[in-house]
């Protein structure tokens, strides 16, 4: 056998062996799942997701929070009216009582 | 650092002294169940300063609320019990008496007492340097109503005129109410400076 004949043998052509095709398939799928899968296992996308969420949700809390202080605030200036107009009001009532009293010992 | 127990005490029973509520309205609260027209306000000296911050805002356009929040800035607290009664008899004088022992205990100094029947009106004020009052009180009691006042905090009778006529208070004038000399005698002689 000469060398152009070694050549040939070598590199000539054959069949892949059986269900070669449907094996290479099946690695290929798994490999991706396993990808897709330590995508959403690794701590940092975790973190980045609850970073998302926290940011979100610090906006809301701030105005919840001064919503409620507002509320609060409103709730407390109305009872100040409140209650100085009834102090007032005692007072005006207390001075009529007197000016009555000292109008009748008067006369 | 560690503060020895003799600095400390002291101080935690200054605080302790500074947070216990003037007095305890509690001793009123039997007459909640006895009827359904009452007004009870309770500002302590946190919800003042939150109502002070909400003074001058929204449909506040009284040019005089400056007046308001001054006074209140001063104040440490506001307690008002109003009860008003369907019948006569719902309460007696005894139910006041544990107000009246301890403004006396305080050394607050009756202003004013007026007795007609059965209506009466007390005012105390609670008497500190500079002419100023550390607190002013009111009783009220008609055959049907009772009412109870009870501010304290720095400040004069001409703060409550200056409120006259602003934010839906009705205008009063005060001056007859006025009675600085007896303030000035009742006054403890030791002057303290206002905080």
């Amino acid at each position: 056998m000469n060398f152009e004949d070694e050549i040939r043998a070598a590199l000539r052509r054959e069949p892949p062996p059986p269900e070669f095709a449907a094996r290479v398939v099946a690695l290929a799928a798994q490999q991706k799942k396993v990808r897709v899968m330590n995508a959403w296992r690794a701590p940092s996308t975790w973190a980045l997701a609850a970073g998302i969420a926290v940011a979100a949700l610090i906006p809301v809390g701030v105005v919840e929070h001064q919503n409620r202080e507002r509320q609060r605030g409103l709730q407390a200036k109305a009872e100040l009216y409140t209650a100085l107009r009834i102090t007032r009001s005692k007072l005006q009532q207390t001075k009529e009582r007197v000016r009555r009293a000292t109008t009748r010992h008067a006369l | 650092m560690k503060r020895p127990l003799i600095f400390t005490l002291p101080l935690l029973c200054f605080r302790l002294a500074a947070q216990q509520p003037p007095f305890d309205f509690k001793s009123l609260d039997k007459f909640d169940s006895m009827t359904e027209h009452k007004t009870k306000i309770t500002l302590d000296g946190d919800m003042l300063k939150l109502a002070g911050k909400f003074l001058g805002s929204d449909d506040d356009k009284d040019k005089d609320v400056d007046s308001i929040k001054n006074l209140v800035n001063n104040l440490k607290g506001i307690y008002i019990r109003n009860y008003e009664f369907d019948k006569d008899g719902q309460y007696t004088q005894a139910d006041i008496e544990p107000l009246r022992a301890y403004l006396k205990q305080q050394q607050w100094t009756k202003i004013v007492e007026q007795q007609d029947g059965k209506e009466l009106s007390e005012v105390y004020v609670q008497p500190i340097a500079n002419e100023k009052f550390g607190g002013v009180a009111i009783i009220a009691a008609e055959t049907r109503e009772l009412t109870v006042v009870y501010i304290s905090g720095a400040m004069n009778l001409s703060d409550l005129e200056k409120l006259g006529g602003n934010m839906g208070i009705p205008d009063v004038d005060l001056s007859d109410l006025k009675d600085l000399n007896n303030l000035k005698k009742a006054a403890p002689k030791k002057e303290k400076k206002d905080d």
